[in-house]
Protein backbone atom coordinates (compact mmCIF):
# COMPACT_ATOMS: atom_id res chain seq x y z
CA UNK A 1 0.00 0.00 0.00
CA UNK A 2 1.52 3.18 -1.20
CA UNK A 3 0.68 6.69 0.46
CA UNK A 4 1.22 10.33 -0.55
CA UNK A 5 2.47 12.84 1.60
CA UNK A 6 -0.44 14.11 1.20
CA UNK A 7 -3.06 14.05 -1.20
CA UNK A 8 -4.15 17.57 -2.05
CA UNK A 9 -0.64 17.95 -3.42
CA UNK A 10 -0.68 14.80 -5.38
CA UNK A 11 -2.15 12.32 -7.27
CA UNK A 12 -2.03 9.37 -9.37
CA UNK A 13 -0.02 5.49 -8.99
CA UNK A 14 3.42 3.96 -9.46
CA UNK A 15 3.63 4.69 -12.91
CA UNK A 16 1.73 8.02 -13.33
CA UNK A 17 1.09 11.06 -11.02
CA UNK A 18 1.17 14.51 -10.66
CA UNK A 19 1.52 17.62 -8.99
CA UNK A 20 -1.93 19.06 -8.17
CA UNK A 21 -2.43 23.00 -7.98
CA UNK A 22 -5.90 24.70 -7.62
CA UNK A 23 -7.07 26.55 -11.02
CA UNK A 24 -9.11 29.89 -10.78
CA UNK A 25 -11.31 29.21 -13.74
CA UNK A 26 -12.16 33.25 -14.04
CA UNK A 27 -8.75 34.88 -13.34
CA UNK A 28 -6.59 31.66 -14.21
CA UNK A 29 -4.49 32.10 -11.38
CA UNK A 30 -2.79 29.00 -9.97
CA UNK A 31 -2.32 28.05 -5.99
CA UNK A 32 -0.16 25.40 -4.96
CA UNK A 33 -0.83 23.91 -2.69
CA UNK A 34 -4.70 24.55 -3.94
CA UNK A 35 -7.09 26.62 -1.86
CA UNK A 36 -10.66 26.85 -1.31
CA UNK A 37 -11.28 29.29 -3.52
CA UNK A 38 -9.59 31.93 -5.51
CA UNK A 39 -8.31 34.92 -3.02
CA UNK A 40 -8.95 37.50 -5.64
CA UNK A 41 -12.09 36.16 -7.39
CA UNK A 42 -13.79 33.77 -4.80
CA UNK A 43 -14.94 31.43 -6.46
CA UNK A 44 -14.18 27.75 -6.54
CA UNK A 45 -10.65 26.60 -7.45
CA UNK A 46 -10.70 23.69 -10.04
CA UNK A 47 -8.13 21.01 -10.04
CA UNK A 48 -5.27 21.32 -12.30
CA UNK A 49 -2.48 19.46 -13.01
CA UNK A 50 0.79 20.50 -12.79
CA UNK A 51 3.67 20.18 -16.15
CA UNK A 52 5.62 17.47 -15.05
CA UNK A 53 8.82 19.20 -16.89
CA UNK A 54 10.28 22.65 -15.80
CA UNK A 55 13.18 23.93 -15.06
CA UNK A 56 16.00 25.23 -11.99
CA UNK A 57 15.04 29.08 -11.56
CA UNK A 58 17.62 28.74 -8.50
CA UNK A 59 18.78 26.40 -6.21
CA UNK A 60 20.68 25.08 -2.98
CA UNK A 61 21.72 23.10 -0.89
CA UNK A 62 20.52 21.97 2.87
CA UNK A 63 23.74 21.26 4.81
CA UNK A 64 22.39 21.23 8.56
CA UNK A 65 19.66 18.46 9.77
CA UNK A 66 16.14 21.01 10.13
CA UNK A 67 14.59 21.15 13.23
CA UNK A 68 11.91 18.46 14.69
CA UNK A 69 9.10 19.92 14.48
CA UNK A 70 8.34 20.67 11.50
CA UNK A 71 11.69 18.49 9.86
CA UNK A 72 10.35 15.23 10.16
CA UNK A 73 13.72 13.41 11.60
CA UNK A 74 12.08 9.77 11.04
CA UNK A 75 11.85 9.81 7.05
CA UNK A 76 14.67 6.56 7.20
CA UNK A 77 16.64 4.63 9.97
CA UNK A 78 19.87 6.47 7.22
CA UNK A 79 21.12 9.64 9.28
CA UNK A 80 20.45 13.16 8.04
CA UNK A 81 21.88 13.60 4.54
CA UNK A 82 22.60 16.99 3.00
CA UNK A 83 20.30 17.34 0.16
CA UNK A 84 19.94 19.95 -3.23
CA UNK A 85 16.58 21.66 -3.82
CA UNK A 86 15.20 24.26 -6.09
CA UNK A 87 12.57 26.81 -7.08
CA UNK A 88 11.30 24.48 -10.12
CA UNK A 89 9.60 27.00 -13.26
CA UNK A 90 6.97 24.86 -14.64
CA UNK A 91 6.24 26.24 -17.95
CA UNK A 92 5.87 29.12 -16.59
CA UNK A 93 2.84 28.64 -15.29
CA UNK A 94 3.85 28.64 -11.62
CA UNK A 95 7.13 28.47 -9.36
CA UNK A 96 7.30 25.51 -6.58
CA UNK A 97 9.85 24.44 -3.99
CA UNK A 98 11.22 20.90 -4.36
CA UNK A 99 13.78 18.41 -3.83
CA UNK A 100 16.25 17.70 -6.22
CA UNK A 101 17.56 14.50 -6.73
CA UNK A 102 20.53 12.90 -9.18
CA UNK A 103 22.52 16.07 -9.01
CA UNK A 104 25.72 17.19 -7.44
CA UNK A 105 26.58 20.86 -6.62
CA UNK A 106 29.27 20.49 -9.52
CA UNK A 107 26.73 19.52 -12.45
CA UNK A 108 23.79 21.38 -11.50
CA UNK A 109 22.90 24.69 -13.30
CA UNK A 110 20.15 27.45 -13.25
CA UNK A 111 17.70 26.73 -16.21
CA UNK A 112 18.41 22.91 -16.23
CA UNK A 113 15.62 20.82 -17.31
CA UNK A 114 14.24 18.93 -14.89
CA UNK A 115 10.67 16.20 -14.43
CA UNK A 116 8.81 15.38 -11.65
CA UNK A 117 9.68 11.80 -10.25
CA UNK A 118 8.06 10.36 -7.28
CA UNK A 119 10.44 9.67 -3.94
CA UNK A 120 10.25 7.36 -1.25
CA UNK A 121 9.58 9.98 2.02
CA UNK A 122 8.84 7.42 5.02
CA UNK A 123 8.62 3.51 5.18
CA UNK A 124 6.55 1.63 8.05
CA UNK A 125 6.70 -2.04 8.66
CA UNK A 126 3.68 -2.79 8.00
CA UNK A 127 4.31 -1.63 4.73
CA UNK A 128 1.89 1.58 4.70
CA UNK A 129 5.10 3.56 2.78
CA UNK A 130 5.13 7.06 2.16
CA UNK A 131 5.99 8.53 -1.13
CA UNK A 132 6.64 12.18 -2.12
CA UNK A 133 7.58 14.59 -4.91
CA UNK A 134 11.38 15.27 -6.18
CA UNK A 135 12.72 16.66 -9.40
CA UNK A 136 15.69 14.82 -11.08
CA UNK A 137 17.48 15.72 -14.56
CA UNK A 138 15.78 15.01 -17.59
CA UNK A 139 17.65 11.65 -19.05
CA UNK A 140 18.99 12.56 -22.82
CA UNK B 1 6.41 70.59 10.81
CA UNK B 2 3.55 70.00 12.95
CA UNK B 3 3.31 66.46 12.47
CA UNK B 4 7.37 65.74 12.64
CA UNK B 5 8.32 62.59 14.78
CA UNK B 6 11.94 62.71 16.63
CA UNK B 7 13.84 60.49 18.43
CA UNK B 8 15.25 61.54 21.74
CA UNK B 9 16.65 59.07 23.55
CA UNK B 10 17.94 55.29 22.76
CA UNK B 11 18.99 52.50 24.84
CA UNK B 12 20.70 48.97 24.01
CA UNK B 13 21.41 45.86 25.98
CA UNK B 14 24.19 44.22 24.64
CA UNK B 15 23.34 41.35 21.72
CA UNK B 16 24.61 37.89 21.82
CA UNK B 17 24.35 35.82 24.78
CA UNK B 18 23.64 37.10 28.30
CA UNK B 19 22.86 33.88 30.27
CA UNK B 20 21.76 35.18 33.42
CA UNK B 21 19.54 37.65 32.39
CA UNK B 22 15.94 37.15 30.87
CA UNK B 23 14.61 38.25 27.54
CA UNK B 24 12.76 41.24 29.88
CA UNK B 25 15.59 41.68 31.94
CA UNK B 26 17.44 42.53 29.06
CA UNK B 27 14.72 45.01 27.95
CA UNK B 28 14.17 46.56 30.51
CA UNK B 29 17.95 47.35 31.06
CA UNK B 30 17.48 49.03 27.45
CA UNK B 31 14.46 50.88 28.51
CA UNK B 32 16.21 52.43 31.66
CA UNK B 33 18.93 53.35 29.25
CA UNK B 34 16.34 54.67 26.65
CA UNK B 35 15.15 57.26 29.46
CA UNK B 36 18.32 58.56 31.21
CA UNK B 37 19.47 59.55 27.62
CA UNK B 38 16.53 61.30 27.04
CA UNK B 39 16.62 62.60 30.64
CA UNK B 40 13.05 61.46 31.43
CA UNK B 41 11.58 59.04 33.59
CA UNK B 42 9.04 55.81 33.23
CA UNK B 43 6.06 57.99 34.75
CA UNK B 44 6.98 60.86 31.78
CA UNK B 45 5.75 57.94 28.75
CA UNK B 46 2.43 58.90 27.47
CA UNK B 47 2.54 55.28 25.60
CA UNK B 48 4.75 52.29 24.98
CA UNK B 49 4.72 49.44 21.80
CA UNK B 50 6.73 46.68 22.01
CA UNK B 51 7.78 43.41 20.85
CA UNK B 52 9.72 39.63 21.37
CA UNK B 53 9.15 36.43 19.48
CA UNK B 54 10.51 34.07 22.50
CA UNK B 55 11.05 36.25 25.28
CA UNK B 56 7.65 36.98 27.07
CA UNK B 57 5.09 39.47 26.26
CA UNK B 58 6.64 42.98 25.91
CA UNK B 59 3.44 44.00 28.35
CA UNK B 60 5.20 42.29 31.11
CA UNK B 61 7.84 45.21 31.52
CA UNK B 62 5.01 47.11 33.42
CA UNK B 63 6.04 44.76 36.26
CA UNK B 64 9.63 45.66 36.21
CA UNK B 65 9.46 49.31 35.29
CA UNK B 66 6.53 50.34 37.06
CA UNK B 67 2.26 50.06 37.01
CA UNK B 68 1.08 53.47 36.13
CA UNK B 69 -1.80 52.61 33.99
CA UNK B 70 0.54 53.31 30.43
CA UNK B 71 -1.07 51.78 27.26
CA UNK B 72 1.57 49.54 26.55
CA UNK B 73 0.64 47.86 23.16
CA UNK B 74 2.49 44.46 22.00
CA UNK B 75 3.11 44.19 18.00
CA UNK B 76 4.79 40.99 16.28
CA UNK B 77 5.81 40.96 12.73
CA UNK B 78 8.57 38.11 12.69
CA UNK B 79 12.21 39.39 11.92
CA UNK B 80 10.34 42.93 11.13
CA UNK B 81 9.03 43.39 14.68
CA UNK B 82 11.26 46.57 15.07
CA UNK B 83 9.64 48.54 12.37
CA UNK B 84 6.35 47.59 12.96
CA UNK B 85 6.71 48.67 16.92
CA UNK B 86 8.04 51.78 15.22
CA UNK B 87 5.83 52.71 13.17
CA UNK B 88 2.73 52.25 15.45
CA UNK B 89 4.42 54.26 17.97
CA UNK B 90 4.54 57.12 15.50
CA UNK B 91 0.99 56.53 14.52
CA UNK B 92 0.22 56.77 18.37
CA UNK B 93 1.50 60.25 18.13
CA UNK B 94 0.05 61.40 15.42
CA UNK B 95 -3.67 59.81 16.15
CA UNK B 96 -3.30 61.96 19.15
CA UNK B 97 -2.39 59.04 22.14
CA UNK B 98 -0.07 61.20 23.50
CA UNK B 99 3.51 62.83 22.92
CA UNK B 100 6.03 61.15 23.99
CA UNK B 101 6.36 57.13 23.77
CA UNK B 102 8.46 54.10 23.79
CA UNK B 103 9.58 51.59 21.46
CA UNK B 104 11.16 48.52 22.78
CA UNK B 105 12.21 44.86 21.15
CA UNK B 106 13.40 42.53 22.95
CA UNK B 107 14.07 38.63 22.43
CA UNK B 108 16.34 35.08 23.80
CA UNK B 109 16.52 32.95 21.09
CA UNK B 110 17.73 28.96 21.64
CA UNK B 111 21.04 28.40 19.60
CA UNK B 112 20.62 27.33 16.46
CA UNK B 113 18.40 28.11 13.08
CA UNK B 114 14.62 29.19 14.20
CA UNK B 115 12.17 26.73 14.72
CA UNK B 116 9.06 27.43 12.78
CA UNK B 117 5.67 26.83 13.58
CA UNK B 118 4.16 25.87 10.54
CA UNK B 119 0.59 26.81 11.12
CA UNK B 120 1.60 30.38 12.77
CA UNK B 121 3.04 30.94 9.11
CA UNK B 122 0.06 29.02 7.33
CA UNK B 123 2.50 26.72 5.74
CA UNK B 124 1.15 22.73 4.44
CA UNK B 125 2.64 20.00 6.97
CA UNK B 126 4.27 18.52 4.21
CA UNK B 127 6.39 21.77 3.49
CA UNK B 128 7.86 21.47 7.62
CA UNK B 129 8.42 17.74 6.66
CA UNK B 130 10.67 17.46 3.93
CA UNK B 131 12.49 20.10 5.55
CA UNK B 132 11.80 23.66 3.24
CA UNK B 133 10.59 25.37 6.34
CA UNK B 134 13.93 26.78 6.49
CA UNK B 135 14.34 30.46 5.85
CA UNK B 136 18.21 29.96 5.32
CA UNK B 137 16.93 28.34 2.18
CA UNK B 138 14.53 31.13 0.73
CA UNK B 139 18.14 33.60 1.44
CA UNK B 140 20.59 30.89 -0.46
CA UNK B 141 18.17 30.50 -3.40
CA UNK B 142 17.22 34.27 -3.81
CA UNK B 143 21.23 35.37 -3.95
CA UNK B 144 22.12 32.43 -6.21
CA UNK B 145 19.70 33.18 -8.84
CA UNK B 146 20.87 37.38 -8.27
CA UNK B 147 24.36 36.00 -8.84
CA UNK B 148 23.67 34.62 -12.02
CA UNK B 149 21.43 37.14 -13.34
CA UNK B 150 23.85 40.11 -11.82
CA UNK B 151 27.17 38.38 -11.95
CA UNK B 152 28.10 38.97 -8.61
CA UNK B 153 31.06 36.68 -7.12
CA UNK B 154 31.62 34.78 -4.09
CA UNK B 155 34.21 37.04 -3.15
CA UNK B 156 31.00 39.53 -2.75
CA UNK B 157 29.61 37.31 -0.23
CA UNK B 158 33.07 37.03 1.38
CA UNK B 159 33.68 40.73 1.86
CA UNK B 160 30.08 41.50 3.39
CA UNK B 161 30.86 39.30 6.20
CA UNK B 162 34.55 40.43 6.22
CA UNK B 163 33.07 43.88 6.44
CA UNK B 164 30.37 43.03 9.47
CA UNK B 165 33.19 41.32 11.78
CA UNK B 166 35.71 44.21 11.29
CA UNK B 167 32.45 46.44 12.20
CA UNK B 168 31.45 44.49 15.25
CA UNK B 169 35.35 44.67 16.59
CA UNK B 170 34.22 48.52 16.94
CA UNK B 171 31.19 47.67 18.63
CA UNK B 172 30.96 47.06 22.64
CA UNK B 173 27.43 46.03 22.00
CA UNK B 174 28.01 43.68 19.38
CA UNK B 175 28.03 39.25 20.17
CA UNK B 176 30.60 38.55 17.17
CA UNK B 177 33.60 40.34 17.63
CA UNK B 178 36.48 38.59 16.53
CA UNK B 179 38.17 39.95 12.55
CA UNK B 180 37.72 37.26 10.05
CA UNK B 181 40.30 36.35 6.94
CA UNK B 182 38.56 36.40 3.63
CA UNK B 183 39.58 31.98 3.77
CA UNK B 184 38.44 31.70 7.39
CA UNK B 185 34.96 32.94 6.05
CA UNK B 186 35.41 31.04 2.63
CA UNK B 187 36.28 27.67 4.06
CA UNK B 188 33.87 27.75 6.94
CA UNK B 189 31.29 24.73 6.44
CA UNK B 190 28.79 25.14 3.83
CA UNK B 191 24.83 25.81 5.46
CA UNK B 192 23.21 26.49 2.21
CA UNK B 193 25.04 26.51 -0.89
CA UNK B 194 26.80 29.29 -1.98
CA UNK B 195 26.37 30.57 1.99
CA UNK B 196 28.72 29.37 4.69
CA UNK B 197 28.57 29.12 8.07
CA UNK B 198 29.96 32.74 8.84
CA UNK B 199 27.84 34.48 5.84
CA UNK B 200 24.72 33.87 8.23
CA UNK B 201 24.00 35.46 11.68
CA UNK B 202 22.31 33.68 13.62
CA UNK B 203 19.43 34.08 16.41
CA UNK B 204 20.75 35.56 19.67
CA UNK B 205 19.81 37.60 22.63
CA UNK B 206 19.49 41.36 23.17
CA UNK B 207 17.06 44.13 23.42
CA UNK B 208 16.62 48.01 22.15
CA UNK B 209 14.61 50.79 23.08
CA UNK B 210 14.15 54.11 21.83
CA UNK B 211 11.97 57.47 22.93
CA UNK B 212 9.89 59.31 20.58
CA UNK B 213 8.03 62.23 21.03
CA UNK B 214 6.45 65.01 18.82
CA UNK B 215 7.73 68.17 17.62
CA UNK B 216 6.66 70.35 20.85
CA UNK B 217 8.42 67.95 22.94
CA UNK B 218 11.58 67.88 20.90
CA UNK B 219 11.80 71.88 21.26
CA UNK B 220 12.79 70.83 24.56
CA UNK B 221 15.96 69.31 23.79
CA UNK B 222 19.15 70.18 22.07
CA UNK B 223 19.81 69.51 18.73
CA UNK B 224 22.32 67.60 18.66
CA UNK B 225 20.32 65.26 20.70
CA UNK B 226 17.40 64.65 18.76
CA UNK B 227 17.10 63.47 15.38
CA UNK B 228 14.20 63.53 12.90
CA UNK B 229 11.94 60.51 11.26
CA UNK B 230 12.37 61.66 8.42
CA UNK B 231 9.80 58.96 6.71
CA UNK B 232 9.08 55.29 7.69
CA UNK B 233 7.17 52.89 5.12
CA UNK B 234 6.28 49.50 6.18
CA UNK B 235 5.16 46.62 3.50
CA UNK B 236 3.96 43.53 3.12
CA UNK B 237 4.77 41.79 -0.12
CA UNK B 238 2.47 41.58 -3.44
CA UNK B 239 1.65 38.88 -5.59
CA UNK B 240 4.73 38.17 -8.11
CA UNK B 241 7.48 38.73 -5.53
CA UNK B 242 9.66 35.99 -4.16
CA UNK B 243 9.81 36.24 -0.92
CA UNK B 244 10.47 34.26 2.16
CA UNK B 245 8.33 31.00 3.32
CA UNK B 246 5.65 30.59 0.19
CA UNK B 247 5.42 26.79 -1.21
CA UNK B 248 5.25 28.67 -4.51
CA UNK B 249 5.70 31.65 -6.80
CA UNK B 250 3.64 33.72 -9.65
CA UNK B 251 6.23 33.46 -12.70
CA UNK B 252 5.37 37.03 -13.16
CA UNK B 253 7.74 39.07 -11.00
CA UNK B 254 7.05 42.50 -9.60
CA UNK B 255 9.10 44.73 -7.10
CA UNK B 256 10.14 43.32 -4.00
CA UNK B 257 8.40 44.16 -1.03
CA UNK B 258 11.48 45.54 0.22
CA UNK B 259 11.75 47.89 -3.32
CA UNK B 260 8.31 48.83 -2.29
CA UNK B 261 8.83 50.25 0.89
CA UNK B 262 11.69 51.65 -0.21
CA UNK B 263 10.09 53.91 -2.55
CA UNK B 264 7.40 54.99 -0.54
CA UNK B 265 10.08 55.90 1.94
CA UNK B 266 12.30 57.65 -0.35
CA UNK B 267 8.80 59.54 -1.59
CA UNK B 268 7.36 60.33 2.03
CA UNK B 269 11.28 61.88 2.38
CA UNK B 270 11.18 63.51 -0.93
CA UNK B 271 14.83 62.87 -1.02
CA UNK B 272 16.44 60.29 -3.38
CA UNK B 273 18.79 57.51 -2.63
CA UNK B 274 21.71 59.21 -3.45
CA UNK B 275 21.47 61.60 -0.65
CA UNK B 276 21.62 58.61 1.77
CA UNK B 277 25.07 59.23 3.93
CA UNK B 278 24.99 55.57 5.49
CA UNK B 279 22.80 52.47 5.47
CA UNK B 280 21.97 49.61 8.11
CA UNK B 281 20.23 46.68 6.17
CA UNK B 282 18.63 43.58 6.62
CA UNK B 283 21.70 41.44 6.25
CA UNK B 284 20.19 37.76 7.57
CA UNK B 285 22.94 36.62 5.32
CA UNK B 286 25.73 38.17 3.32
CA UNK B 287 23.75 38.17 -0.19
CA UNK B 288 20.79 39.35 1.91
CA UNK B 289 22.74 42.85 2.44
CA UNK B 290 23.95 43.05 -1.15
CA UNK B 291 20.49 42.32 -3.00
CA UNK B 292 18.26 44.95 -0.19
CA UNK B 293 21.53 47.64 -1.53
CA UNK B 294 20.02 47.42 -4.96
CA UNK B 295 16.47 46.88 -3.88
CA UNK B 296 16.37 49.88 -1.27
CA UNK B 297 17.66 52.26 -4.53
CA UNK B 298 21.50 52.89 -3.19
CA UNK B 299 23.12 51.20 -6.51
CA UNK B 300 22.31 49.42 -9.54
CA UNK B 301 21.93 45.37 -9.61
CA UNK B 302 25.55 44.32 -10.26
CA UNK B 303 27.24 47.54 -9.05
CA UNK B 304 27.88 45.62 -5.87
CA UNK B 305 30.51 43.44 -6.92
CA UNK B 306 32.43 46.98 -7.68
CA UNK B 307 31.78 48.66 -4.31
CA UNK B 308 32.23 45.75 -2.49
CA UNK B 309 35.92 45.24 -4.22
CA UNK B 310 36.70 49.16 -3.20
CA UNK B 311 35.90 48.94 0.22
CA UNK B 312 32.90 51.29 -0.41
CA UNK B 313 30.30 50.09 2.22
CA UNK B 314 33.11 50.07 4.73
CA UNK B 315 33.12 53.21 7.67
CA UNK B 316 35.34 55.21 5.84
CA UNK B 317 33.93 54.24 1.88
CA UNK B 318 31.31 56.61 0.23
CA UNK B 319 28.56 54.93 1.70
CA UNK B 320 28.75 53.05 4.77
CA UNK B 321 26.97 49.54 5.20
CA UNK B 322 25.84 47.54 8.66
CA UNK B 323 28.31 49.92 10.87
CA UNK B 324 27.63 48.39 14.05
CA UNK B 325 28.31 45.09 12.29
CA UNK B 326 24.63 44.69 11.30
CA UNK B 327 22.96 40.61 12.26
CA UNK B 328 26.11 38.53 11.13
CA UNK B 329 28.01 40.71 14.16
CA UNK B 330 25.00 40.68 16.35
CA UNK B 331 22.97 38.15 15.80
CA UNK B 332 19.27 38.44 15.51
CA UNK B 333 17.25 38.43 18.25
CA UNK B 334 14.11 39.07 16.25
CA UNK B 335 12.19 41.47 18.59
CA UNK B 336 15.08 44.00 18.84
CA UNK B 337 16.79 43.69 15.38
CA UNK B 338 15.13 46.34 13.53
CA UNK B 339 15.69 48.62 16.36
CA UNK B 340 19.22 48.18 16.78
CA UNK B 341 19.39 49.48 13.39
CA UNK B 342 17.54 52.93 13.82
CA UNK B 343 19.80 52.97 17.33
CA UNK B 344 23.09 52.91 15.22
CA UNK B 345 21.83 55.25 13.02
CA UNK B 346 20.69 58.08 15.87
CA UNK B 347 24.42 57.23 17.37
CA UNK B 348 25.89 57.81 14.01
CA UNK B 349 23.70 61.09 13.32
CA UNK B 350 24.71 62.22 16.67
CA UNK B 351 28.01 61.72 16.37
CA UNK B 352 28.83 59.61 18.88
CA UNK B 353 29.79 56.40 17.18
CA UNK B 354 33.32 56.69 18.14
CA UNK B 355 35.87 54.16 16.83
CA UNK B 356 33.34 53.09 14.12
CA UNK B 357 32.10 56.73 13.51
CA UNK B 358 31.41 57.81 9.53
CA UNK B 359 32.05 61.37 8.47
CA UNK B 360 29.57 63.81 9.05
CA UNK B 361 26.28 61.93 8.00
CA UNK B 362 23.39 63.80 7.97
CA UNK B 363 20.79 61.55 5.92
CA UNK B 364 20.78 57.76 7.51
CA UNK B 365 18.43 54.19 6.04
CA UNK B 366 17.56 51.54 7.63
CA UNK B 367 15.81 48.21 6.51
CA UNK B 368 14.18 45.27 8.04
CA UNK B 369 12.61 42.35 6.76
CA UNK B 370 10.96 39.54 7.76
CA UNK B 371 8.68 36.64 6.95
CA UNK B 372 6.27 36.35 5.01
CA UNK B 373 7.66 38.86 3.05
CA UNK B 374 7.33 42.15 5.27
CA UNK B 375 10.18 44.98 4.69
CA UNK B 376 10.26 47.99 6.96
CA UNK B 377 12.48 51.14 5.79
CA UNK B 378 13.00 54.18 7.90
CA UNK B 379 14.97 57.07 7.29
CA UNK B 380 16.65 59.47 9.84
CA UNK B 381 17.92 63.09 9.56
CA UNK B 382 19.84 64.91 11.81
CA UNK B 383 18.37 68.37 13.01
CA UNK B 384 20.81 71.09 11.51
Amino acid sequence: MNKFIDNKILSGDKNQFTLLAGHCQICSRLYFPTLLNCSVCETDLKEYKLPKKGTIWSWTTQHFQPKNPPYDDKQGIESFQPFCLGIIDLNNELRITAKLIDVTTEDIYINMPVELVQLPFKSFRNGNDVTTFAFQPIKK
Amino acid sequence: MKNDIYIIGVGLHKFGRTPDKTGLEQAKSAVNKALKDSKLKWQDLDFAVGGSQDAGNADSLINKMGATGLPFINVFNGCATGGSAMITGMNSILAGQGSLGLIVGFDKHDPGAFRVDLDKWDLPQWYGDMGFALTTQFFATKINRYMHDHNISESSLVRVAMKAFKNGNLNENAWRTKILSYDDIKSSIMINHPLTKYMFCSPSEGAAALIICNEEVANRYPSNQKIKIKACSFKSRREGTFEVFQPSYQPHMVNTVTKDAALDAFNKANISPEEIDIAQIQDTESGAEIMHMAELGLCEDGEQEQLLANNETHINGKLPINTDGGCLANGEPVGASGLRQIIENVIQLRGQAGKRQTKNPRLALSQVYGAPGISCVSILEKVQ
